[in-house]
This record gives structure tokens, C-alpha cells and sequence, in this order.
């Protein structure tokens, strides 16, 4: 059975179906081999019940939040903060697309949205100061990960309601491997920058540099909202969302004016409509889970493979190995939907912290999003610097090596990201 | 971009209003849920006094939006899709993989649609209701059966509109010729253009 | 022949250790004959799924607590009534496994839906924690009070004078933390779990409320079994109150112990039957909110229920 389910996904997949037609006619195989002689109307109430979990909300909440700072100005304010403290540094326009990504990440849960409102706004600054466009776009492209990292996340929103982790502790636990990937990021940033001597920019004097706080303090509200408000017990991270939307509907239609109100429902329907496809595949992908509990296929799996016997380091290297892997090839939100399910007896079993191997998922869920061949940030890249396939890959190998770099850290020293959820919660 | 006739006049104009209810309903949906959220934070901290049934609300409003949004993004033609090999096909075959491909997703949906029927009515029989407002759990539920039938129809109709060979054009949906996209990308990239659009005036 | 058994709680629960002494007992008696799958905490979705999952037979017996079949079975909400029970752990026991209305009456409103009471137990009495002593309802005034959603809780908590603030089970550590509420009410394991009392200053046994929990099997899939073998279930079922009676307490006691290990200062309060009496004469009007979920049949069974009670108990 389990073979003839992987094979239909599989010939679905590469056909370019739909990804919810993998996910659900998987199921429906799997439960008429199961179960002749039942009527599969359990799949429809499996899949009602994977999209009601009302931790789901903050999804749709996140991505309107983001959807009406992207229209407007709280981006730009973002980079110039960034930029007027770091530009005069050697590589310190590369160093502020870094920085940047990882505070507007702090503002906004999805990776192609950073692409697009900080890449759009910094490449052209960066070849005009010398640096290749490979190199820029790469930087770009990987840089944009920290929008899954640093909270919010809709990676590890999606994560959590699947495998019933704490949503909040996941968030918490993202911050300081992003901060790292910042670092590194701006360390390698720094060496290109002198290897090819690129010129820095002019210093900013700090009159400038405390306008430039001025301006962008509005936007800072973000991430206190989010960090400050569910770590302080203030809000759950859903209404931390739906509080995000209120502050970005105050702060970009009423204080700096860039929407209008009644652009709202124009922009809500754009949500509405991503929700739905995101969500359809959890719908889907509840479906699929149940079957394979049901037919006690996660077990079967884990025990062909061996891993039953295996250690806590070894369970937590295949399950790694596996999502990068399958996020390769496949949509980040596809791959947490099917694996999640098949690793949850694993993970329980062997003790790993589910925060620890989620912050590690998200991770590899964020690298998948720019490693060839299917990687939305690569194709928003592709879509929005109007360049070919092969010219906005080729910048990736150095930054996905330090990604990989990190999640090894990660592992080794899991202090890194369990530290701050232990401090907050335990 | 416009298609440049549409067979079946009448059968675009059904489109056109359910399209539009569609829209109502995911735009005004998404709304409610924040207005909802929002509105339960400041009864708690401001009134002491929490919505009884805000997460219900929630509940109801996400299984709406989520089914009732795939008959709109199937019409808008936006899915999450892994369209490699599909890409690389000549013309032709890629109109007929096309065809092969909303021919089998719309049997699956249609497929859904029946057991969905099924589900709500047995949940409608056994007069479950909700745990807050009370209310007649089918009525939250028959949704999913009008969502998953619309986006039946959807497929149906764009693998009629794509049926003609010897026309060029690809068609997503019955309306719409473009490539699909996944909605988070095609929606960051159109603010992109959109912004762009602006500095240029 | 695999029956399929879901709980609601993970494994190393009292549920779990229901399922799999069950499962021992049913493979021992059968020779093998009969296995048992036992399917934790979520993995066929949530406990309405699984009921309804017993209910059309894909799975043979699931096992959850009462609060989650108020949505099914209206009538079954009678056990969130306050102060239903005497206050003593073996007399509730007693009525949980052998009352007559449950297994006679109410059973037949669990037939209605296609379910089948097979068993009932207690995983301990409701506890609350809360930021300061309840001893009176004059304690509970300007107190907001979680409690999961459910009409019936709401107006137990008014009737006794506190504000009842329903909210999701995941915010309640974080609205304890931070003064949002003021206490919540749950079983000393789930206390335990969740820290709950770390963020609280009291843990108060008021006797109101116990966690009843319930077994059912699909009515459908349970009439095509032999005699045999219904009285197999039955009698196996029946035979293990005594064991779980003890998991139980052992249970409760243990998550206690670690609770006052980790935090020796948490005042432990348990009211006296003076003090329940208080709050016993103002949950009469409690009543009211059943009847208006279950109608005039949840009045006929409340009576009847309230009557074999304190027949057998007094
Ligand atoms: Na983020
Ligand atoms: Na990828």
C-alpha cells in the first residue's frame, strides 16, 4: 500500500499537478486498500479538521499584516535605518541587505514578501556599487530565509499545529540561529567585499543616523508586538497576528498614508486567496496523515530503515537529510505536511525536543526556499530581477554552505536555539 | 490578458457572479477574522470580558475562506504546482497534459464533493452543533460541499475551454490564460510591479 | 480480528494505561484471537473525530472525556455538573461503574447516536489554581475564572460567584502568567503538565467537579460481536475499575508530589464540607443550563441520576 501511495504522489507530482491532488489521492488509495468496505467520507472530516485547529489563524493574519507593509513604506524605512549604520563598513551595503532581511523578517513570516520588498529596493544599489549581480541575487535570495527564522514564521506555524508543538516556543527558539546566519552572512559578506574591493559608502553622520531611527521606530513596533507580546504572556501568537494587522492598518493608512482604507478588502482577498491554497494542503495533508496512522505506516517506515535503534543524534540527522532533501524538490509546506507526520512516533520515541527538531525543520524548510530546482525565492527572484534560472542560482553554493554550516552548529550545540524557550517558559 | 472570444457566453456570466460571491466572501472573510481576533484581545484586557465564542468564530471562518477559496484560485489559476517537466513539454503536449491534468483534478474534486455530501448530511442527522453559540454544526460545514462542488466545476470548465487543440493558448482557467503560480510568489511579485507602477508616475 | 482503540491523551497517561491493561487482558483472554492497536493522542485527529470514527466503525473503542462529547451526546454533559457527586473517591467509582441510569438510561441516548457506553472512570477531581484563596463565593468576586467553552461551565462558575472567561487551552499558562485570569480548574496531572502552577499561588479541592471519562464503542460494530464476545468486553471493562481506580490515584498523587517538590511554597487548600456546602446551595440553579442543552429528557435524567445517588450514597 505504502508503495502504491509514494508512487501515485510521485508521478502526480512531476506531472505538475496540483499539490493538493498528490497529498489527497494518496489518500483516498491508501483508504480504499485499507478499507473496502468503508465509505471515505472519514478523509472530509479529516480534512475539515486539519484546517480548524484556530492556531491556523495567525496565517492568514501574518500574511495580511505583511501584504499592507509591503504596499508601503515600512520597508524602505527599515533599509535606511540599516544602511546609514552600516554603509561606510567594507561590504556594508551587503551587510544591511543582511541585516535588513532579518528585521523586516522580524516583521513579516514570508520569505518571497522579504525578497521582493528588500531585494527590489537594495539590488540596484548593490551593482551600482560593484558588486555581481550573482553574488547580489544569491545574497538576496538566502538572506530572505530569515523571514522563517526570526518569528514570524508561517514554516513554524504550520509546524507547530501539526505536530502540536508550542507555536510560541518555536518562535522564541528561531531568533538567535537567525541572528547567527546574520552573522555569518555578514562575515562572508565583508570578505567578498574585500577580495573584490568594493568601494564602502560615505559615513552617515548621527544626525542622520537618529532621523533614520526616527523614521523606522514605527516599524519596530512589529517585532515588540510579536517577541513582547507572546513572550510576555500578553497575547497568543494568533492575536499577536491579528494585532500586527491593526498596527500595519494604523501605521501605513493612517500615519504614513501610503494605503487607503478602502484598499483593504482588495488586499484581504489577496490573503483570503493564498490561505485557501496554503490551507487546502493542510486540508489535504490531514487526510494523508490520518491514512498513514491508520495504517500504522510511519512505523513500518522507521523500522525499515532501522532508525528504531537509532540515537537521538542519528534519528535527528535523518530527519534533516530528509526534509532538505525533499524541500529541494518539492513546496516547504508540502514536505512538513507529509514528513511531520511520518517522524512524530520517531521523534516522541527517541526524546528529541519537538522545538529543537522544529527550529532545525524550519531551518531546512527555509534553505529549500532557495535551492534549486524548486525554490519559491528563486522564483520570485527570477520573477521580479527578471532574470533566467541559471543567472540566479549561480550565487547560491557559498551562502547555502553557510546555511548548512549552521544547522550543523544548531545541532552540535542545540543551546542555540533551546535556550531562550527554556529561559521564557521552563 | 483577455482572451480574445469566449465560447459560451452564458456560462461566463454564471462564472462572473459566483466569482463575485467568491470575492465576498474571502476578502470580507479575512476581515472578520481579524476584526474577531482583535475584538476578543481588547474585550479581555479592556472589558474583562472575553468573546465566548471568538475562537468558534475563528474556526468557522477558516474552513469557509479555505474552501470557498479554491474555487477563486482555481479560477485566478493559482495553485502550489511543481511545473518542471511540464514546462519543458512542447506546446501541444503541454496543452493536452493540461487537459489530462484539470480532467483528473476535477474527478477528484467531484469525487470529494460526493463524499462531502455525505459527511455533512450524516453530521446534519445526528443534530451535532457547536460547543459555544449552540448552532447546527452542518450549517458551519455545508461550505465545504458548495466549495469543493464550485472548484469541480472550475476544472470541468477549464478543461472544456482547453479542449479546442487548435487554438494556441493554455488556459489555467476558463477565463484566464497564464501560467500557474504559487499565490505567495505571484502575490509578492505583483506588489513588485504595483509599487514599481507607482514610482514611475 | 484488530480492534482499534484511540485515546485522547499520550502515551504514559492514564488513558494509555487503561488501553494497554486492556489490551493485555483482551489477547490474554482470546488466546490472540484478538489484538488491539491502541492510537494516541491525535493521531486519528481530535476526540470528536474519534467518536465519530467509532460511531460509522472504522475504529472499535475510544476513549474520551465527557467534556468532549457535550457536542454528540448533549445528555452526557450532566457530569459537568457541579457538585454532583459526593465528595468521596470510592462512591464515585461505585456510581461511575454501576449506576443504572448511566448504563440503563443514559446509554440509550448514547444509542441514539450509534455509540455504546461501555465504561466510565473518574482521572481525578477538578482542582483549581488560582492567584489567591477561594473559600467562599465572596473570594470569587471581580475573579475571572478559565473554563473551556461550554455553557454549562459558564454558569457554573457565574452561579458561583466568579467571572468566567473562557479561553483556548494553549493561552492559559501565558493568561495566568500575566494576570489576564485569575485561575483556571483542571486535575492535578494536567496542572502538573502544563506548569500551570507555577504561575499560581493556590491549588483548592473544592469537590465540585470530577474529569469523568468515558469508553464507547460504535453501536453498529458492537451488535455484530457474539454474545460471546460483548460479554467479554463487558465483563473486562467491568473487571477494571479496581485497576484503574488505583493507576489513577497513584497518578494524581505522583504529579502532586512533583508539584509540591518543585515549588514547596504552593498552598494546598481543600475546603471543607461546610465551606462546599456554600457553594453546593448556589450550583442548584446550575440545572438550568443543562436542561436548556439537553431538554426535558436531560431533566428526567438529572432527577433520576441525583436520585439513585443519594439512594445508594447517603
Ligand atoms: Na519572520
Ligand atoms: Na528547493
Amino acid at each position: 500500500m505504502t508503495e502504491l501511495m509514494l508512487t501515485v504522489m510521485v508521478v502526480l507530482l512531476l506531472f505538475g499537478f496540483p499539490m493538493k491532488m498528490p497529498l489527497i489521492s494518496a489518500a483516498f488509495i491508501g483508504f480504499l486498500i485499507y478499507f473496502p468496505n468503508f465509505s471515505p467520507q472519514i478523509l472530509v472530516q479529516q480534512m475539515i479538521g486539519g484546517v480548524k485547529p484556530s492556531a491556523l489563524v495567525a496565517v492568514p493574519m501574518f500574511i495580511l499584516a505583511a501584504d499592507i507593509i509591503t504596499r508601503g513604506h515600512s520597508a524602505d524605512r527599515l533599509i535606511d535605518v540599516v544602511m546609514r549604520f552600516m554603509g561606510h563598513i567594507k561590504g556594508g551595503l551587503a551587510i544591511s541587505v543582511t541585516s535588513a532581511c532579518a528585521l523586516f523578517g522580524a516583521v513579516c513570516g514570508s520569505t518571497q514578501a522579504t525578497v521582493v520588498a528588500v531585494g527590489g529596493a537594495m539590488r540596484p544599489r548593490m551593482l551600482k556599487s560593484g558588486y555581481s549581480d550573482s553574488f547580489t541575487i544569491g545574497l538576496i535570495v538566502n538572506a530572505a530565509d530569515l523571514a522563517y527564522l526570526i518569528p514570524p514564521s508561517i514554516g513554524m506555524i504550520i509546524y507547530g499545529v501539526v505536530s502540536g508543538t508550542s507555536i510560541s516556543q518555536l518562535f522564541i527558539a528561531g531568533i538567535v540561529p537567525g541572528l547567527i546566519i546574520v552573522a555569518f552572512f555578514s562575515a562572508y559578506c565583508m570578505w567578498h567585499a574585500y577580495r573584490h574591493d568594493i568601494p564602502v559608502l560615505e559615513r552617515s553622520g548621527w544626525g542622520e543616523r537618529f532621523d533614520a531611527v526616527r523614521r523606522a521606530l514605527w516599524p519596530m513596533g512589529f517585532p515588540l508586538i510579536i517577541v513582547g507580546g507572546i513572550y510576555g504572556g500578553v497575547f497568543s501568537p494568533t492575536e499577536a497576528a491579528a494585532i500586527c494587522v491593526l498596527y500595519a492598518v494604523v501605521l501605513e493608512a493612517l500615519i504614513f498614508r501610503s494605503i487607503r482604507l478602502r484598499d483593504l478588502p482588495d488586499i484581504a482577498l489577496s490573503t483570503g486567496a493564498i490561505t485557501s491554497v496554503v490551507f487546502i494542503l493542510i486540508a489535504a495533508g490531514a487526510a494523508f496523515s490520518w491514512t498513514l496512522s491508520f495504517a500504522q505506516v510511519p512505523q513500518t517506515i522507521i523500522s525499515s530503515l532501522g532508525l528504531n535503534e537509532a540515537g537521538p543524534i542519528m534519528t535527528l540527522t535523518a530527519i534533516i537529510l530528509a526534509f532538505f532533501i525533499g524541500c529541494m524538490f518539492v513546496d516547504s509546506i508540502v514536505v512538513i505536511l507529509i514528513l511531520v507526520p511520518i517522524f512524530a512516533p520517531l521523534i516522541k520515541s527517541t526524546g528529541l525536543d519537538p522545538v529543537l527538531v522544529g527550529v532545525l525543520i524550519t531551518l531546512q524548510v527555509a534553505i529549500g526556499a532557495a535551492t534549486p530546482p524548486f525554490g519559491c525565492n528563486l522564483f520570485t527572484a527570477i520573477a521580479v530581477f527578471r532574470r533566467p534560472f541559471v543567472d540566479v542560482v549561480r550565487g547560491v553554493p557559498p551562502f547555502l554552505l553557510i546555511l548548512l554550516l549552521t544547522t550543523g552548529l544548531v545541532m552540535a550545540f542545540p543551546q542555540i536555539a533551546l535556550f531562550l524557550p527554556e529561559l521564557a517558559y521552563r | 490578458m483577455e482572451p480574445r472570444s469566449v465560447p459560451f457566453k452564458l456560462l461566463g456570466k454564471v462564472d462572473g457572479v459566483i466569482s463575485k460571491i467568491e470575492v465576498f466572501i474571502l476578502s470580507w472573510g479575512v476581515i472578520a477574522m481579524a476584526v474577531n481576533t482583535i475584538a476578543n484581545v481588547f474585550g479581555r484586557y479592556v472589558f474583562h470580558q472575553s468573546i465566548y465564542f471568538s475562537e468558534e468564530l475563528n474556526e468557522f471562518l477558516i474552513v469557509i475562506i479555505t474552501f470557498m477559496g479554491l474555487g477563486y484560485a482555481t479560477r485566478k489559476g493559482i495553485h502550489i504546482r511543481m511545473s518542471a517537466i511540464y514546462d519543458a513539454l512542447p506546446q501541444k503536449l503541454r496543452k493536452i497534459l493540461m487537459i489530462l491534468i484539470t480532467i483528473t483534478t476535477a474527478a477528484m474534486m467531484a469525487t470529494l464533493t460526493w463524499y462531502a455530501v455525505e459527511y455533512v448530511a450524516k453530521v446534519a442527522s445526528r443534530g451535532r452543533v457547536t460547543p459555544a453559540l449552540q448552532v447546527p454544526l452542518y450549517l458551519t460545514y455545508i461550505w465545504v460541499v458548495i466549495g469543493l462542488g464550485l472548484a469541480t466545476l472550475q476544472y470541468l470548465l477549464t478543461a472544456l475551454r482547453n479542449l479546442n487543440l487548435s487554438e494556441e493558448e493554455i488556459y489555467v482557467s476558463y477565463l484566464e490564460v497564464d501560467s500557474y503560480e504559487d499565490p505567495e510568489t505571484a502575490a509578492a511579485v505583483a506588489r513588485f510591479v504595483e509599487k514599481e507602477e507607482e514610482t514611475a508616475k | 480480528e484488530d480492534w482499534k482503540f484511540a485515546i485522547e491523551e499520550i502515551p504514559g497517561s492514564i488513558m494509555d494505561a487503561y488501553a494497554q491493561e486492556f489490551k493485555k487482558r483482551i489477547e490474554t483472554k482470546t488466546d490472540g484471537d484478538v489484538t488491539i492497536t491502541i492510537y494516541p493522542m491525535g493521531t486519528l485527529g481530535t476526540p470528536t473525530d474519534t467518536v465519530e470514527q467509532a460511531t460509522d466503525g472504522l475504529i472499535q473503542f475510544t476513549n474520551v472525556s465527557i467534556g468532549n462529547l457535550g457536542t454528540i451526546v448533549p445528555e452526557s454533559q450532566i457530569f459537568l455538573l457541579p457538585y454532583l457527586f459526593p465528595s468521596d473517591a470510592k462512591a464515585v467509582s461505585n456510581i461511575l461503574s454501576n449506576s443504572e441510569t448511566i448504563y440503563g438510561d443514559l446509554n440509550q441516548d448514547f444509542r441514539k447516536r450509534g455509540l455504546e457506553v461501555l465504561t466510565m472512570y473518574s482521572e481525578g477531581p477538578q482542582v483549581w489554581t488560582t492567584n489567591k484563596e477561594i473559600r467562599n463565593p465572596d473570594d470569587f468576586s471581580n475573579f475571572k475564572m478559565r473554563v473551556m467553552v461550554s455553557p454549562i461551565l459558564l454558569e457554573t462558575y457565574k452561579n458561583m460567584g466568579a467571572s468566567p472567561t473562557p479561553l483556548p487551552f494553549g493561552e492559559v499558562f501565558g493568561a495566568l502568567q500575566l494576570g489576564a485570569v485569575d485561575g483556571q480548574v483542571n486535575p492535578v496531572p494536567t496542572i502538573e503538565e502544563m506548569k500551570f502552577y507555577e504561575v499560581t499561588d493556590y491549588l483548592i479541592w473544592a469537590g465540585e467537579q470530577e474529569l469523568v471519562t468515558t469508553v464507547v464503542a460504535g453501536t453498529d460494530w458492537f451488535e455484530t460481536l457474539s454474545p460471546d464476545r460483548q460479554k467479554l468486553v463487558r465483563e473486562t471493562m467491568a473487571g477494571m475499575s479496581g485497576f484503574i481506580d488505583g493507576v489513577v490515584s497513584d497518578f494524581n498523587q505522583k504529579r502532586l508530589d512533583t508539584i509540591k517538590s518543585n515549588k514547596p511554597e504552593i498552598n494546598l487548600v481543600v475546603l471543607s464540607e461546610e465551606e462546599r456546602n456554600v457553594f453546593r446551595a448556589r450550583s442548584e440553579a446550575t440545572a438550568s443550563a443543562y436542561v436548556d442543552a439537553a431538554g426535558s429528557r436531560g431533566e428526567e435524567l438529572l432527577k433520576t441520576l441525583k436520585t439513585e445517588i443519594a439512594s445508594t450514597h447517603q
